[in-house]
C-alpha cells in the first residue's frame, strides 16, 4: 500500500486512527503492530511471513542474549543474528545478482528469481539495529514480541524508512504520550510530505523518465540535463516526501522519529551533502559500520581509506543490487576520501572558492543521479555522453521548448523548496509577532488544505504516481 | 462549561483547525464507498470471496471511489478534482494535462506519437480491399471514407516538441488503397479545398467533429456517390443546409478531451442539433437497447432519455454527442419511405459516423448503421439478409490501425 494512494488516504489511515484512539492505551501497540502487518500484507501478500519470521527471530535473538551471561556466548548470539538478518537480505536482494556476476565468470548456476519483499532493506537494518543495541546494553530487550514487532514493522516507516535505531525508539514505544499539538504537527507534516511526493516528485517523473528512455542521439544536451535535474528533484522529494509523511504519521500516533532530510541540495561539500541526505541511513552504518571499523581515529591514512571503503561500497550495494549502485556509492567513496584527505573545502579562504566548490557538490551530485535512475552501467555512460553532447545529440531541441513550458513551475517550486529561504522567510515574518504573524498562521490552514486537495487531484485523475523504492 | 470551552478554544491554534479539517476530510470521503466495502468485507467473512479477491475488490472500490455524478456532495465528485486540476495546469500554463494536448488553436487533442509499421498498415489495406472486391465481384457499390482528424494534415497546430503521426499514416493507407483500386474520399483533402479549419470543424473539447461539420461530412459522401455512379444526381433539398435548423445550447458539453482536464482548463462546447424543416418519418430500431421509434427525425435520432440534461448538463456524467444516433450501438436500423433514393446502404463506421450516417437515413429508404467495436452479430449471415447495393465503411485512423483487428471482418466471407 502506498501513502500516496486512495486506499491508504480515505481507508487505512482513517480505520486505524479511529481504531488508535478508541482502544485503551494497553492495546494500541498491538493494535499498530495488526494495522501495519495488514498494510504490509496488502499487495506484498505472503511476503509478510518473512517480516514475521525477521521478527520473532531477533525478537528471541535479543532476549537470549540479554539473559545469557557469557561474554561469548552473547558475541555468538549477535553473530548468529546478524548474519540471520544479513542472509535474509542476501536471498532476497542479492542472490540473484551474485549468480549472473558468478556467470559471467564461467560458471552457469540457474537463476533463483526471487522476488524482492518490499522494504527489506528497511526493516532489516532496524531488526539488526535492534539486537545490536541489546548486545552493546544501549537498550534493553523487549519482553513483549508485539512491541519489537511494532517496532520492525510500524507502517509510516516500513517502506521508505527514515531507518529508526532502536535505541532512538525503545522508549517511546512503551511510555510515549499522545496529545493534539504533536497530532497536529503531524499533520500538518504528512499533508506537506504528500504535497511534495505527489505535486513535485510525481509531475517530474514524467520529465525523469522520458529523458532517460530516449535514444542517446535524439536526447539533446539541455534535454539531458533538464532530465538528470529533473531526477535529482524526484528521488529529492519522493524521499524526503516519504519521510515527512513517516514523521507526520508517527507524531499522529504519538511517535518521535530524527529527521532524515535537511535541504541536502545547499550542501557546501560533499561530506556535507551525506550529513543532510537521507540522514538516518547515514547514521545507521556510522554507528554501525564506520565507528566500529575505528571510523576516521585510525593511525595510518590507509586504514582511515579503508573504512571509507567498506561504508560507501555498502551504502552503494543496499540501494539495489545492480553494479550501477556500487558506482554510485564508490563515486561517493573518492569524493569524501578526496576532501577528508586534503581537508577541502574548508581549507579555501576566499568566498568565490568555497562557491565554485558548491557548484562542484552539486554537479557530483547530479552525476551521482546520473548512475542511479539509469537501467545499467552502459546506459548511464551512454547519458553522461548527452550531457557533454559527445553521443552525436545537438545542443538544443523542441523538447526542450515543450519540456520547459509544461514543468516550468515544477522546476522553480523545486528549486523553492529544496532550500530554506521559503522556511526562513516565514520564520522571519512570524518572529516579528503582530498581526502578520497571526495572519501567517491563520492562512497556512487553506494553503495545506488546498495542497491537500490539489496533491488528492492527481490521484483522483489517475496520474503517474511512481514507486522508486522497490529496489530498496 | 461554556467558560472551559471559551478557554479551549482560545488556546486553538492554526494547526489544530488545519487538523479537524483534515480528518474531517478524509472521514468525509472515506464514507462514500463505505457500503460497498461493508459488502465486500460481508463476502470475505462468510468465505465467498478469497483474500485475495478482496483486496483486489478493494483495491478497484478506491481507485474509482468517486462519482462523476453532478447531485454528490462537492468533496465527493471526481468533477470537482479534475477541475482543480485543470485551474491548477491553466494557471501554470500546461500546454498538456492529463494527456491532451492544446494545440496552437486552443483546441485539446491527443497526440499519435507512435508510428505504424508498414505491416500493420498493409493489414489494415489488405482488409479494406479485401471488402472493396467482394463488393465490386457481386456488382455493388463500395466507398471508404476516412474522416479527419483533430491535429490536420495542412494547419500547423502542434506546439513545439509534439509528433502526431496520424496523417502520415493516412497517407500511406490512402496510397496503399489507391493502388487497390479501393474508391476513397478523404475528408482532410475536401476540408482544405474548401478552406474549413480544424478550428471550425471540432470541438474544442472532444475529439469528435461538430454536427455541422457531420452534416457538411454527408453531402460529401453523396457527392461522391453521385461522382461514382453509385446514386443518381443528388437531390440538392436534402443537401440544402437551408433547409435545416442548427439549433444550439450554449455551453452544454464537455467532450472527451474536456471531462479528462475540467472545465476550467478546456472551457465548454455548445450542443447542436439538427432538425429537418421539411417533414419526416423516419423509424429507428436499435436490438441491443431495444429501442424502435418512428416519428420525426428529430424524435427518432435523438436519445430523448438523455436529452433532458441539456437544461441543467451533467458535464462529466453525460456527453452531448451520444445523443446523435443514441450514441455508439452495434447496429443502428434505420427505414424511411418517404426517402428519395430506394437504395439499402450499409454504413460501418466508429462514433464520427453517427451524424452523417444518421443524416443518410432522410436520404435512403434503407440503412443498416454497425460499429464493429459493439456488434456482436454475425456480420456475414446479416450482410446476406440486408443484400446492401451500397457499402460505405467510414473510419478514424487510430481506430482502423491500432485496433485492427476490429476489421478483420472484412475478410469474411459475406
Amino acid at each position: 500500500m502506498l501513502f500516496s494512494s486512495n486506499i491508504f488516504l480515505f481507508l487505512f489511515l482513517p480505520a486505524v486512527l479511529l481504531g488508535y484512539y478508541v482502544l485503551p492505551r494497553r492495546l494500541r501497540n498491538l493494535f499498530l503492530l495488526a494495522a501495519s502487518l495488514i498494510f504490509y500484507a496488502w499487495g506484498t501478500g505472503k511476503f509478510v511471513l518473512v517480516m514475521i519470521g525477521s521478527i520473532l527471530f531477533n525478537y528471541l535473538a535479543a532476549l537470549l542474549m540479554e539473559r545469557s551471561s557469557r561474554a561469548a556466548a552473547r558475541k555468538l548470539l549477535l553473530i548468529l543474528a546478524v548474519t540471520g538478518n544479513l542472509g535474509i537480505l542476501f536471498v532476497y536482494k542479492y542472490l540473484d545478482f551474485c549468480i549472473t556476476n558468478l556467470n559471467l565468470l564461467g560458471f552457469s548456476l540457474p537463476l533463483q528469481n526471487i522476488a524482492l519483499p518490499l522494504g527489506i532493506s528497511f526493516f532489516t537494518f532496524q531488526a539488526m539495529s535492534y539486537v545490536i543495541d541489546v548486545y552493546r546494553g544501549s537498550a534493553k530487550a523487549q519482553t513483549r514480541p508485539q512491541n519489537i514487532g511494532l517496532y520492525i514493522s510500524f507502517f509510516p516507516q516500513l517502506v521508505a524508512g527514515p531507518i529508526v535505531r532502536y535505541q532512538t525508539i525503545a522508549e517511546q514505544i512503551d511510555h510515549r504520550q499522545e496529545n493534539f499539538d504533536d497530532f497536529s504537527e503531524g499533520v500538518r507534516r504528512f499533508i506537506l510530505g504528500f504535497a511534495k511526493k505527489i505535486i513535485l516528485s510525481n509531475n517530474l517523473a514524467l520529465v525523469a523518465d522520458a529523458v532517460f528512455s530516449a535514444a542517446p542521439d535524439q536526447r539533446s544536451v539541455v534535454y539531458a540535463w533538464m532530465g538528470a535535474l529533473a531526477y535529482a528533484f524526484q528521488i529529492l522529494f519522493d524521499f524526503s516526501g516519504y519521510s515527512d509523511m513517516a514523521i507526520g504519521l508517527g507524531k499522529m500516533f504519538g511517535f518521535h522519529f530524527s529527521e532524515n532530510f535537511d535541504y541536502p541540495y545547499i550542501s557546501a561539500s560533499v561530506s556535507e551533502f551525506w550529513r543532510r541526505w537521507h540522514i538516518s541511513l547515514g547514521q545507521w552504518f556510522r554507528d554501525y559500520v564506520y565507528f566500529p571499523l575505528g571510523g576516521s581515529r585510525v593511525k595510518s591514512k590507509a586504514r582511515l581509506v579503508w573504512n571509507l571503503f567498506v561504508v560507501w561500497s555498502l551504502t552503494g550495494i543496499w540501494h539495489g543490487a545492480s553494479w550501477n549502485f556500487v558506482v554510485w556509492g564508490l563515486l561517493y567513496f573518492v569524493l569524501i576520501t578526496f576532501e577528508k584527505l586534503t581537508g577541502l573545502p574548508k581549507r579555501f579562504s576566499h568566498g568565490w572558492q568555497r562557491g565554485l566548490y558548491r557548484v562542484f557538490t552539486l554537479l557530483c551530485v547530479l552525476v551521482g543521479w546520473v548512475f542511479f535512475r539509469a537501467q545499467d552501467l552502459p546506459s548511464a555512460l551512454e547519458f553522461l555522453q548527452s550531457m557533454l553532447g559527445l553521443s552525436g545529440n545537438v545542443f538544443c531541441d523542441d523538447m526542450v521548448i515543450q519540456t520547459f513550458r509544461q514543468y516550468r513551475f515544477f522546476y522553480l517550486a523545486s528549486i523553492l523548496c529544496s532550500t530554506p529561504v521559503l522556511k526562513l522567510w516565514m520564520e522571519k515574518l512570524s518572529s516579528k509577532g503582530g498581526r502578520l504573524a497571526v495572519g501567517l498562521e491563520i492562512a497556512s490552514v487553506p494553503i495545506y488544505f488546498f495542497l491537500l486537495l490539489w496533491a488528492v487531484s492527481y490521484i483522483m485523475i489517475g496520474s503517474h504516481n511512481p514507486f522508486i523504492y522497490f529496489n530498496f | 462549561m461554556v467558560q472551559d470551552l471559551l478557554k479551549k478554544a482560545r488556546r486553538l491554534r492554526a494547526p489544530h483547525v488545519l487538523a479537524a479539517a483534515f480528518l474531517l476530510y478524509i472521514g468525509f470521503v472515506a464514507l462514500y464507498p463505505l457500503a460497498q466495502l461493508l459488502d465486500c468485507t460481508k463476502a470475505l467473512v462468510r468465505d465467498e470471496m478469497s483474500p485475495a479477491d478482496y483486496i483486489e475488490s478493494v483495491d478497484e472500490l478506491y481507485y474509482g471511489m468517486l462519482s462523476t455524478e453532478q447531485d454528490q456532495p462537492l468533496l465527493q465528485n471526481k468533477g470537482t478534482y479534475i477541475d482543480l486540476n485543470g485551474a491548477m495546469a491553466r494557471l501554470m500554463g500546461q500546454p498538456m494535462m492529463n494527456e491532451r494536448v492544446t494545440l496552437k488553436n486552443g483546441h485539446l487533442s491527443h497526440v499519435v506519437s507512435w508510428r505504424s509499421t508498414p505491416e500493420e498498415i498493409e493489414f489494415t489495406a489488405q482488409n479494406i480491399t479485401a471488402l472493396a472486391r467482394k463488393q465490386a465481384s457481386q456488382g455493388r457499390q463500395f466507398l471508404f471514407v476516412l474522416t479527419p482528424a483533430q491535429i490536420s494534415k495542412y494547419e500547423d497546430l502542434l506546439p513545439a516538441g509534439y509528433t502526431d503521426t496520424t496523417n502520415e499514416t493516412a497517407d500511406a493507407l490512402l496510397a496503399l488503397l489507391a493502388q487497390n483500386g479501393v474508391p476513397c474520399l478523404d475528408l482532410r483533402e475536401q476540408m482544405w479545398a474548401e478552406n474549413i479549419t480544424n478550428a471550425e470543424a471540432f470541438f474544442v473539447t472532444d475529439h469528435h467533429w461538430k454536427p455541422q461539420t457531420g452534416f457538411w461530412a454527408y453531402t460529401k459522401i453523396l457527392d461522391t456517390l453521385e461522382a461514382m455512379g453509385a446514386i443518381g444526381s443528388v437531390d440538392s433539398f436534402y443537401t440544402d443546409s437551408g433547409q435545416y435548423e442548427f439549433v444550439t445550447y450554449p455551453d452544454t458539453f464537455l467532450g472527451s478531451s474536456g471531462k479528462r482536464t475540467g472545465i476550467y482548463y478546456a472551457g465548454v462546447d455548445d450542443s447542436i442539433f439538427i432538425q429537418p424543416r421539411f417533414d419526416t418519418e423516419i423509424s429507428l430500431t436499435i436490438p441491443e437497447r431495444e429501442v424502435d421509434l418512428t416519428g420525426r427525425y428529430e424524435d427518432v435520432c435523438y436519445n430523448t432519455e438523455d436529452e433532458v440534461h441539456l437544461d441543467d448538463p451533467d458535464f462529466f456524467q453525460y456527453s452531448a454527442y451520444s445523443l446523435y444516433g443514441w450514441g455508439d450501438n452495434g447496429l443502428n436500423q434505420w427505414r424511411n419511405e418517404q426517402a428519395p433514393d430506394s437504395s439499402k446502404v450499409m454504413l460501418i463506421g466508429d462514433s464520427f459516423g453517427n451524424i452523417p450516417f444518421s443524416l443518410m437515413s432522410l436520404y435512403f429508404s434503407s440503412c443498416e448503421e454497425l460499429d464493429m467495436r459493439y456488434y456482436s452479430g454475425d456480420f456475414g449471415a446479416h450482410y446476406k439478409d440486408f443484400q446492401p447495393d451500397i457499402v460505405i465503411l467510414e473510419a478514424t485512423l487510430d481506430q482502423v490501425i491500432a485496433e485492427n483487428t476490429t476489421y478483420a471482418f472484412c475478410r469474411e466471407d459475406p
